[in-house]
């Protein structure tokens, strides 16, 4: 190999340095301290270690299954109880909800009634359907709750009669609905104030309705009426048993019956309340 | 050796220069070992140095620098003005007193990677962050532990592709 001449060698070494200062300067000078060539080399070179870093991730995970094993049977396990952990929040976090929804159902109740003394409960089953219509409460004795208890909810805004508490346990009660061929609640038509007596009906059960019979055949009742409970001991007044569906002729001819609607779907109820106690001067 | 020939050979010193430096610094296969991480830029240089003389390598040494700079906080320009002045030094060297082996690629890089590390830590490490001498000796040894390996097997990559485009040299 043919040797550098010491003079050459500066010359080569003074003209680099020259432009090495002249990158430094307009580097120095720039807004981003890049000159053109550094910003050339990162835009050739970023790319290409984007796309090395990214093959690099690819075969890590591929191969990572194999020597990474023990340590991902480990996070696996944590991630089952991290997941385990967060069902259980989930789960809290629904029920807060659900009691959120529960109390302020019951702050609407206790704003129309201050009479009222209500009690919570959520429904643990519907027991049966059409005429046989009750369900479960899961709350009972230790609780407060009595035999002959009213049973409502509320419906945008609208306490609605459910029925009455036909048995007690000590954490749990059962409940005849309206519908129930047991049910007859003293009612009175909102609209005209006339007394009629609600009950549950055979036929008209199945089709989730309740019947308002002896009515005389010129009475003063339209469908949409509202029908609530006319108070007077066994029941507080005031609470809405349903809207009238049909007013109607009987077989007979001698009078006329109103098929009545409960203003909400009976069966798809989660939670109600049991007034256990009320004015009964109202 | 024509004109195509050069080109072609420096074109791969080129090609080998930007993939180590991608492999170093890529995100993933970077390694690092008490702040230092693995540096064959120098190793590569050096012994183009042993065997193209100071020209080819001093150019490249200025390639190299501006690719260094885009990882490190210095100005652009700095490291390509170390690597310049170091190759021209080595080079003049190299061309009449040592040989153009192993060792001596070895001992030219790490006197390099000392010098320049030592340059960085006291004049911006030191002084601008008051990085300690002993976290700059421990940064500057562990860097130069980090690369010998690879950067022994860089040199045997150089004199395979200077062999193949120059068989005649005689180096």
């Amino acid at each position: 190999m043919k040797k550098t001449s010491s003079r050459k060698l500066l010359l080569f070494v003074l003209l680099m340095i020259l432009i090495c200062s002249i990158v430094m300067i307009i580097a120095y000078r720039s807004a981003g301290g890049n000159s053109p060539l550094g910003r050339i080399a990162g835009a050739v070179l970023t790319p290409l270690e984007n796309l090395v870093s990214k093959i690099s991730d690819g075969l890590s995970n591929f191969f990572g299954y194999f020597y990474r094993y023990n340590s991902l049977v480990i996070e696996n396990q944590q991630l089952r109880e991290e997941l385990s952990e967060y069902r259980n929040m989930e789960s809290a976090y629904y029920s807060a909800i659900s009691e959120n929804d529960e109390l302020r159902s019951l702050s609407g109740l206790i704003e129309k009634h201050a009479d009222f003394v209500c009690e919570p409960c959520s429904v643990v089953s519907i027991d049966g359907s059409g005429f046989q219509s009750s369900m479960t409460l899961g709350k009972g004795s230790v609780h407060g709750i009595e035999v002959g208890d009213t049973v409502v909810t509320m419906q945008n805004d609208i306490e609605c009669f459910i029925g009455y508490v036909s048995e007690v346990g000590l954490n749990y009660c059962k409940v005849v609905t309206v519908l129930n061929l047991n049910s007859k609640i003293a009612a009175i038509i909102t609209r005209t104030r006339e007394v009629v007596v609600a009950e549950g009906n055979f036929e008209l059960a199945s089709k989730g309705l309740l019947k308002v019979s002896y009515l005389s055949n010129e009475a003063d009742v339209r469908p949409g009426d509202l029908i609530e409970t006319s108070g007077g001991g066994a029941y507080p007044p005031g609470i809405i048993i349903g809207r009238v569906n049909e007013f109607t002729l009987e077989s007979h001819g001698i009078s006329s019956y109103a098929s009545i609607e409960p203003l909400v779907d009976i069966s798809s109820l989660k939670n109600v309340f049991v007034v256990k106690e009320f004015d009964v001067s109202q | 050796m024509n004109n195509s020939t050069a080109v072609t050979k420096y074109g791969a010193y080129s090609l080998l220069l930007i993939l180590t430096f991608v492999l170093e610094n890529s995100r993933g296969l970077s390694v690092e070992l008490f702040g230092g991480g693995i540096r064959t830029a120098p190793f590569i240089i050096v012994a183009i140095a042993a065997f193209e003389g100071p020209f080819a390598a001093g150019i490249l040494g200025f390639a190299a620098g501006i690719m260094e700079s885009i990882h490190s906080p210095f100005l652009e320009g700095l490291i390509s003005a170390e690597y310049v002045l170091y190759i021209a030094v080595f080079g003049f060297l190299s061309e009449r007193y040592l040989r153009p082996v192993l060792s001596t690629v070895m001992l030219g890089s790490v006197i390099f990677m000392t010098i320049n590390s030592l340059v960085h830590h006291v004049f911006y490490y030191g002084l601008v962050h008051n990085l300690t001498f002993l976290q700059g000796m421990q940064h500057m040894f562990f860097e130069i532990l980090l690369s010998l390996v690879p950067g022994g097997v860089m040199f045997f990559f150089v004199r395979r592709i200077h062999r193949r485009f120059s068989p005649n040299d005689g180096r």
